[in-house]
């Protein structure tokens, strides 16, 4: 600061002066850090809570509904369960914008049956853009890196070839969300953009064994709407399932379970993790469709404590029968 | 401190003042900022960089592939790998198998078929530490029925898959096909594999425990942790018999001593009576050994030297009995030897 060093007057008291000066501003800064340092590090903040509130996306009067269609062919045993309870048209009418749901979580190839088959992607697709929706976004948050896993599981090209808009997540995409009754989704990211843009949600999944929580079937796929660390769930996967589907009270729901995969899930590996089931699915009470798609895997209720957990959270009923599903085969 | 001011100008003060605002606004933005944190959000990896990863099969340098390639293939995609802490990342809600198990790191990569087919492979190497913990998520995901290969002791395959155990290692290698086209090459990564990386051969000295009458083949299996619903029951190996048109199981663990066995068989046993299990007096042709029959099925539990062993999941007391009493002589024998 001093523009010619040559003519430095500065007095030895003034020195020590300065000196102590700094030496008195260096402790109290170092004071300060230390007073402010929290050796823990930041918690999460429970009292900034989101307001943001997913809607009700079920169609209201229409009351619980299910089929059970047995059958190989995937196609045409997806439009006789979806005809069975009523057609597309009770679910999707003009101009509404859909959400189908997939269970993208690995890239995995189609015959492995870790993620939701292409058939059903485009035909779903058909069906809703057939019935006059304006749009029909096809999403999720894969396990493995999106792209990889909606082109390896041939997810992309059946939403792309036939009409759908294909969503891969991205960081803006997320927005902090509660579940009201919720312990566990609490001010956590979850896949907001696609939601915000439609008013029907369509969810659709593959059966699988799943190592930690029993199985994975409806339910457990809107665990790929969230974001952030959400493997800590894990440590309490029966309760994250309850709150996903407290979270998403969806519009409609199919549950493929043409081939079941018994056992080594969720990723199995080997078409000896296999079995031909035969059957498809459709319903809106995604409680009861979890407890038929438990009989395809063996699984008794108690195996799978989301079901009853669920049930008590008057999410829907485990008693799957009591909804008389339409019962056919193609 | 008059003349201390006279040397600067006011331009200067000015000058620092506005330097000071502009830091103090940072300052009380970062403040602010703070509570705004989610841990939710927070990735770790953004913070810390990778660790290394292993040593013995490094990157070949011009295929930046996990395993030296064969005629045919090509990456498809890059190199991953992933620790405890990620594993998660990749395999969801398998990787508790892993974990439990020991695992240290994941190395994985796709391939795909060099003249443009759709087929294209991915290859998981798993780093269990040991040979044994790497038997132990072989064994767990075993697929009934499977052809065995002889890459290595532990190895098989399946209409589109290889799975192997070669030292520490797990490797699974799956195509996205089930065809001959599709296992040639699957087959030479994994010789490759195996070629390339040292490693000691495992041997599972426990599976020779097991009688052989009605012992279901590649049945045996190793249970790292919470064996039938226990948190106490670890490292236990576990074999099928099939007699008759009846299954059951019987199992073995060795422990560090006599003492150790002795303790867990009992501790095993109460833990059947607390789930609604009821021990049966019975006079049993093994000594220390207690028949429980629980859930319309019967389970013997006994100890002998440093093992603890029994069979579980028998339709009657009889074949219970017969079945322990010819796994207890088998390891009467090691137990008087050592």
């Amino acid at each position: 600061m001093n523009p010619d060093p040559d003519k430095n007057d500065l007095t030895r008291r003034q020195f020590m002066t300065r000196a102590v000066k700094a030496g008195g501003s260096i402790a109290v800064a170092g004071a300060a850090g230390f007073w402010f340092h929290d050796s823990n590090g930041p918690g999460r903040s429970e009292e900034i809570e989101s307001d943001i509130r997913l809607p009700d996306f079920s169609v209201p009067d229409l009351g619980p509904k299910m089929s059970i269609i047995r059958g190989r062919n995937r196609v045409e045993t997806l439009r006789l369960a979806v005809k069975s309870i009523g057609g597309i048209e009770n679910f999707i009418k003009k101009g509404d914008r859909v959400l189908l749901k997939v269970n993208a979580a690995f890239a995995s190839p189609q015959m492995l049956s870790a993620t939701t088959h292409p058939q059903i992607v485009s035909e779903m697709t058909r069906l809703c853009l057939d019935a006059g929706a304006s749009l029909v976004i096809v999403s999720d948050n894969p396990i493995n890196d999106p792209g990889s896993c909606f082109t390896l599981s041939g997810i992309a090209d059946a939403a792309r070839s036939a009409g759908a808009q294909l969503f891969l997540p991205r960081d803006d995409a997320f927005k902090p969300l509660s579940v009201p009754e919720g312990k566990l989704i609490r001010n956590w990211p979850v896949l907001y953009d696609p939601l915000k843009r439609i008013n029907k949600i369509i969810g659709t999944a593959p059966v699988k064994d799943h190592h930690r929580s029993g199985a994975s079937m409806i339910m457990k796929n809107w665990y790929g709407l969230l974001g952030g660390r959400r493997n800590i769930f894990h440590q309490d996967i029966q309760t994250i399932i309850t709150e996903l589907a407290m979270m998403i009270r969806p519009t409609l729901v199919i549950l493929d379970g043409t081939t079941t995969m018994m056992t080594n899930g969720p990723t199995g590996g080997s078409l000896a993790d296999l079995k031909e089931t035969s059957t498809m699915i459709a319903g809106t009470d995604q409680v009861a469709v979890d407890a038929f798609g438990a009989t395809l895997l063996g699984r008794s209720l108690n195996d799978l404590p989301f079901i009853g957990m669920a049930e008590a959270a008057g999410l829907g009923t485990a008693d799957y029968q009591s909804l008389n599903p339409v019962m056919a085969e193609v | 401190m008059i003349r201390e001011n006279k040397k600067y100008s006011r331009q200067q003060t000015f000058s620092s003042l506005a330097i000071l605002f502009i830091l103090m606004v940072i300052g009380t933005g970062i403040f602010l900022a703070q509570f705004d944190f989610n841990p939710a959000v927070f990735q770790k990896d953004l913070f810390f960089p990778p660790t290394a990863k292993d040593k013995d099969f490094a990157l070949t340098p011009l295929t930046k592939s996990v395993i030296a390639l064969p005629p045919g293939l090509v990456p498809l995609t890059l190199p991953e790998s992933f620790d405890a802490q990620n594993l998660s990342d990749k395999i969801n809600g398998k990787a508790e198998l892993y974990l439990s198990a020991g695992f240290i790191s994941l190395s994985s990569q796709r391939y795909k078929d060099k003249k443009g087919s759709n087929l294209w492979i991915e290859a998981y190497i798993y780093d269990m530490g040991n040979g044994q913990n790497a038997f132990a998520v072989f064994s767990a995901q075993r697929r009934e029925g499977a052809a065995t290969l002889d890459l290595t002791p532990y190895a098989y395959r399946t209409q589109n898959a290889l799975f192997l155990v070669h030292g520490r290692f797990y490797i699974e290698i799956i195509a996205s096909e089930a065809t001959d086209l599709a296992f040639d090459p699957m087959k030479l990564l994994a010789e490759n594999f195996v070629r390339n990386t040292a490693a000691q051969t495992v041997a599972i000295q426990e599976k020779d425990l097991f009688p052989v009458q009605g012992l279901v083949a590649d049945s045996i299996a190793l249970i790292s942790t919470d064996a039938f619903g226990f948190d106490r029951l670890n490292q236990i190996y576990i074999a099928e018999y099939e007699l008759g048109q009846e299954r059951l199981m019987a199992f073995l663990s060795r422990r560090q001593e006599t003492r150790a066995a002795q303790d867990l068989a009992v501790a095993y046993q109460k833990f059947l009576e607390t789930f609604g299990g009821q021990t049966i007096d019975a006079n049993l042709p093994i000594k220390n050994a207690k028949l429980v029959e629980i859930l319309e099925t019967y389970e013997v539990v006994f100890f002998c030297g440093p093992f603890m062993a029994g069979v579980r999941e028998a339709a009657s007391k009889e074949q219970a009995i017969n079945l322990a009493l010819q796994l207890y002589e088998k390891l009467k024998e090691v137990a008087d030897e050592s």
